[in-house]
């Protein structure tokens, strides 16, 4: 009799084991996948070099890093002179930022910008400010080729 | 003196038996092709026809000899065996489709690279100038070529024919011509011919257009119960053999430098090819079914820069099946109304791999020395660098196509009068399936410190459907003389894809990929890099012609036939750049032209004298043609001479029947110019000529013959084109001289 119980014990102790540990693995399946940065695109007036060359539907993405510190802005195609054949997309990494009560303010110095997968000293920022409130973006930056000023507003998906 | 004057007075007398006067393959009969009158100087076509007399004494072996013996007929003699453009009153095509169609013995042959062949037991030649839509479809507009090989029940025999020549050209042949019974023939034939090669490649000193040449042809006919024919046909050829005798021409100095460079090139083909033809005769109508089966596989490997350098090859290797189908219906009829009608279907389908290798020279001056220029803007000091020296751009193109039409004609011929009229839909859908790709590790030296991939793929499928309707209507009045025609017909060169632009859209994808990964993108340039661009509907002909086919002389001796013709050509497919660019070809149909002309042939037998002579001038222009920021509208169209001419002697020795059953002289001379080498006409090749002879032996069973090609080693162009920018010429083939033995049983 003893070892009549004894059977169905054992089942039941697995049965409720099981779920126990499938507890716990439930959190790591699926495997965990780190969460990619969210980037928020900004549409509006990029003027370039004090107006010889100004885009009006120029796109500006905003990516924070996930210390919240820090951002990285993207400003794409966009030209040096309304001649030139080119537009090239420019990448502004680790912009030191702050927010607060809703209102973001950035600013950075010497930051050398990426063009696709090469960093461009020749693009360096030397000095970058901006602000991001109520879905409004704006910055104005100096380079050692020329300068950007952006007014844009968050663009809906 | 008087020796002088018994000799000339025997070169015009009457032939005696004494003398010998037999002349072998007389009697031969040419059957026409059923699409075609037998009676071929009361027509309404401007064609020339050669024997296999003619071919043999003149030691004609391949229809590019052909060239200006025929008025208005150009193809020229460069590259290999591949190369097989043939131009017609101005018009022709170097790549993709031709303008001329062939048929060997009512097969028509559905691949322009099988168009060079070795010509041998061949009964008959027709060249027929003028658009043929009406009755041969698609790609005709300039005309047709008629073949048609010795059939077993008209010839019987063995020949064995060996042959040495000038760069160790050598030719062997042999053949069996059979019927035991008289409704039953079989025939079988083999060839073989060698060239050592006549153009040096001073990279390496060796020829580099040295080859070789097999074929086998077996025929059965079949005659049943007085009704039934059935003629089947089989050859198969092999080549291989190296060519692109391309030289660099050095335009500051007005010189051609010789054949030099480091890749080798080479062409080798497989041919294999069956038509049956089967035909029921009753009193009053004929029909006729044709069927055909091709298989061509065939490779070419091209260094495409052409000089010593290491910039990039280029390599075609093509695989093709086709299958053609013909049922025809024919009144037999000599006076009264006639018909003709026909179906015609066919389906091809093309496996073509086109590698092109970019090598160490090629990627230095072509890819990164451009892109480090540009880049230096953004990235100052920095070099563009590849973790290869080499790189393969493959593409891989599958295109089956399938062609069907319909066809009828109608006549009224009367004493004085022949009134035709014709009318032909055709049909066709093809596809191509593309798969280009290329695989390259880059970096940005010293921004990055390893290399990236950069994998560029470009794959997808095009279609293209389109009819067209090929009218055609003559009027021609017989007098006692002859006759004088007037016709208007209609011929188109089929649409589909030039697979050559290719590279430039992958390479353009490549760099505008690369531009990309460092963050810089080219404005308008996504439009040219589709494969539309490389898709082109049909070419349109309307032909007008007049013409004339005279006998004035009552013994027929004399023999005349003279055209004047205009083609209209409209939506011509032409290579472009898009508007105000110089980069990023497509194909486009925005071309028109025209050409005009006239042609005059005429043969004259004096006994023993035969005198031929043609002449061929035509006139062809751009009527609209701009491509980029250049306006060629008004230009020569390229590649086609505007004269042709030529004159031929034969003339029977006479000999004693002991030394010879017949001994024959022919002297000929054939010219042709001025040719435009580009559309800006900035060069072209003055009008030359090319002188040849033969004397010919035959005793019983035994033969020979002394013959001798350009004569005077005269040096001409016969192709130009450029690549990197810079300008090429092939050169004709030099003085050829060879002796040739055949024995008969």
């Amino acid at each position: 009799m003893k070892k009549f119980f004894l059977f169905p014990l054992m089942v039941l102790a697995t049965l409720i084991a099981l779920p126990a540990c499938s507890d716990d693995d439930k959190e790591k399946f699926p495997p965990e996948t780190p969460e990619t940065p969210v980037a928020t695109t900004y549409t509006g007036r990029l003027t370039v070099n004090g107006g010889a060359y100004i885009k009006e539907d120029a796109d500006c993405e905003i990516t924070f890093a996930e210390s919240g510190d820090k951002l990285t802005l993207n400003i794409n195609s966009v030209k040096f002179a309304e001649a030139m054949p080119v537009t090239i997309n420019l990448s502004v990494p680790e912009i030191p930022c702050a927010t607060e009560d809703g209102k973001t303010i950035f600013s950075g110095n010497d930051i050398v910008p990426m063009m696709g997968v090469a960093p461009a000293e020749a693009y360096t920022f030397s000095a970058i400010t901006g602000s991001i409130e109520n879905s409004v973006l704006e910055f104005s930056a100096t380079l050692t080729k020329g300068s950007f000023s952006f007014t844009g507003v968050e663009k809906q998906q | 003196m008087q020796y002088l004057i018994i000799t000339l007075l025997t070169l015009f007398s009457p032939v005696k038996e004494e003398f010998g006067d037999s002349v072998t393959l007389q009697g031969i009969d040419i059957v026409a092709s059923i699409k075609q009158d037998d009676d071929s100087r009361n027509n309404t076509r401007s064609s020339s026809r050669f024997s296999r007399t003619t071919l043999e004494n003149r030691h004609i072996t391949s229809l590019k000899e052909l060239t200006s013996l025929a008025p208005n007929f150009y193809q020229p003699d460069y590259g290999s065996r591949m190369t097989s453009s043939i131009y017609v009153r101005g018009f022709g095509s170097r790549i993709d489709q031709p303008i001329v169609g062939m048929n060997i013995d009512e097969m028509p042959i559905m691949n322009k690279n099988n168009y060079d062949f070795e010509l041998f037991d061949v009964a008959d030649i027709e060249i027929i100038r003028g658009a043929q839509g009406t009755l041969y479809g698609r790609n005709t507009a300039g005309g047709a070529v008629n073949i048609q090989t010795l059939s077993p029940l008209n010839f019987q025999g063995k020949r064995f024919t060996a042959e040495y020549g000038t760069a160790g050209s050598m030719r062997i042949k042999a053949s069996h011509y059979a019927a035991p019974t008289d409704k039953f023939g079989w025939s079988a034939s083999v060839h073989y011919n060698h060239t050592d090669g006549f153009f040096t490649n001073a990279y390496d000193g060796s020829k580099c257009d040295k080859g070789d040449n097999f074929a086998a042809r077996l025929r059965q006919v079949f005659k049943i119960a007085d009704r039934w024919s059935i003629d089947n046909s089989l050859t198969a050829g092999y080549t291989d053999e190296g060519g692109y005798a391309y030289r660099f021409y050095d335009a500051e100095n007005h010189r051609l430098m010789p054949v030099n460079y480091n890749d080798p090139c080479s062409y080798r083909r497989l041919n294999i090819a069956d038509g049956i033809t089967i035909k029921y005769s009753l009193p009053e109508v004929i029909f006729s079914s044709t069927t055909g089966y091709s298989y061509t596989d065939d490779r070419m490997r091209m260094d495409n820069d052409f000089l010593p350098e290491a910039y990039f090859t280029l390599g075609q290797y093509q695989r093709e099946h086709s299958l053609t189908q013909e049922f025809v219906a024919k009144s037999k009829k000599s006076e009264g109304f006639g018909w003709l009608g026909g179906i015609f279907a066919f389906y091809k389908h093309q496996k073509l791999s086109a590698p092109v290798l970019f090598k160490e020279q090629g990627i230095k001056s072509l890819i990164l020395d451009n892109a480090n220029s540009g880049l230096q803007t953004a990235f100052p000091g920095s070099q563009l660098q590849f973790d290869s020296d080499e790189f393969l751009i493959n593409d891989d193109f599958t295109t089956p196509t399938l062609g069907a039409s319909l066809y009828a004609q109608l006549s009224y011929d009367s004493e004085q009068w022949n009134v035709t009229a014709g009318i032909r839909a055709d049909g066709e859908h093809s596809s191509m399936k593309y798969d280009s790709r290329a695989d390259i590790n880059y970096r940005l030296y010293p921004n990055m410190s390893t290399f990236l991939p950069l994998n560029t793929r470009f794959n997808g499928k095009e279609e293209l459907n389109t009819t067209e309707i090929m009218p055609k209507l003559s009027v021609a009045y017989k007098h006692g003389k002859g006759n004088v025609y007037a016709s208007v017909s209609k011929g188109y060169k089929a649409g589909g894809f030039n697979t050559q632009l290719f590279s430039d859209i992958l390479k353009n994808r490549m760099k505008n990929e690369l531009m990309d990964k460092f963050g810089v993108q080219m404005e308008n340039n996504a439009e040219y890099n589709d494969a539309s661009a490389t898709t082109y509907r049909p070419e349109e002909s309307l032909h007008y012609e007049v013409g004339t086919h005279l006998a004035p002389l009552a013994d027929g001796s004399l023999k005349i036939d003279a055209a004047l013709f205009l083609i209209e050509c409209k939506n011509q497919q032409l290579t472009v750049f898009p508007d105000g660019t110089s980069t990023g070809r497509m194909m486009s149909n925005a071309g028109k032209s025209r050409s005009y002309g006239a042609e005059v042939s005429a043969s004259y037998t004096l006994q023993r004298l035969t005198l031929e002579g043609s002449y061929g001038y035509a006139h062809a222009t751009f009527r609209s043609y701009k491509s980029g920021s250049n306006d060629y509208s008004g230009n020569h169209l390229p590649l086609a001479p505007r004269e042709t001419m030529s004159a031929n002697l034969s003339y029977r020795i006479p000999a004693p029947k002991n030394i010879a059953n017949h001994l024959i002289l022919n002297i000929g001379w054939n010219g042709v110019g001025r040719i435009y080498w580009d559309e800006s006409n900035s060069l072209s090749q003055a009008f030359y000529g090319l002188a040849s002879a033969s004397i010919s032996w035959e005793k019983g069973h035994y033969g020979a013959s002394i013959w001798g090609k350009n004569l005077f080693d005269e040096e001409y162009k016969a192709f130009y084109f450029e690549s990197m920018q810079h300008p090429f010429f092939s050169l004709g083939k030099p003085q050829l001289i060879g002796i040739t033995l055949h024995y008969n049983l």
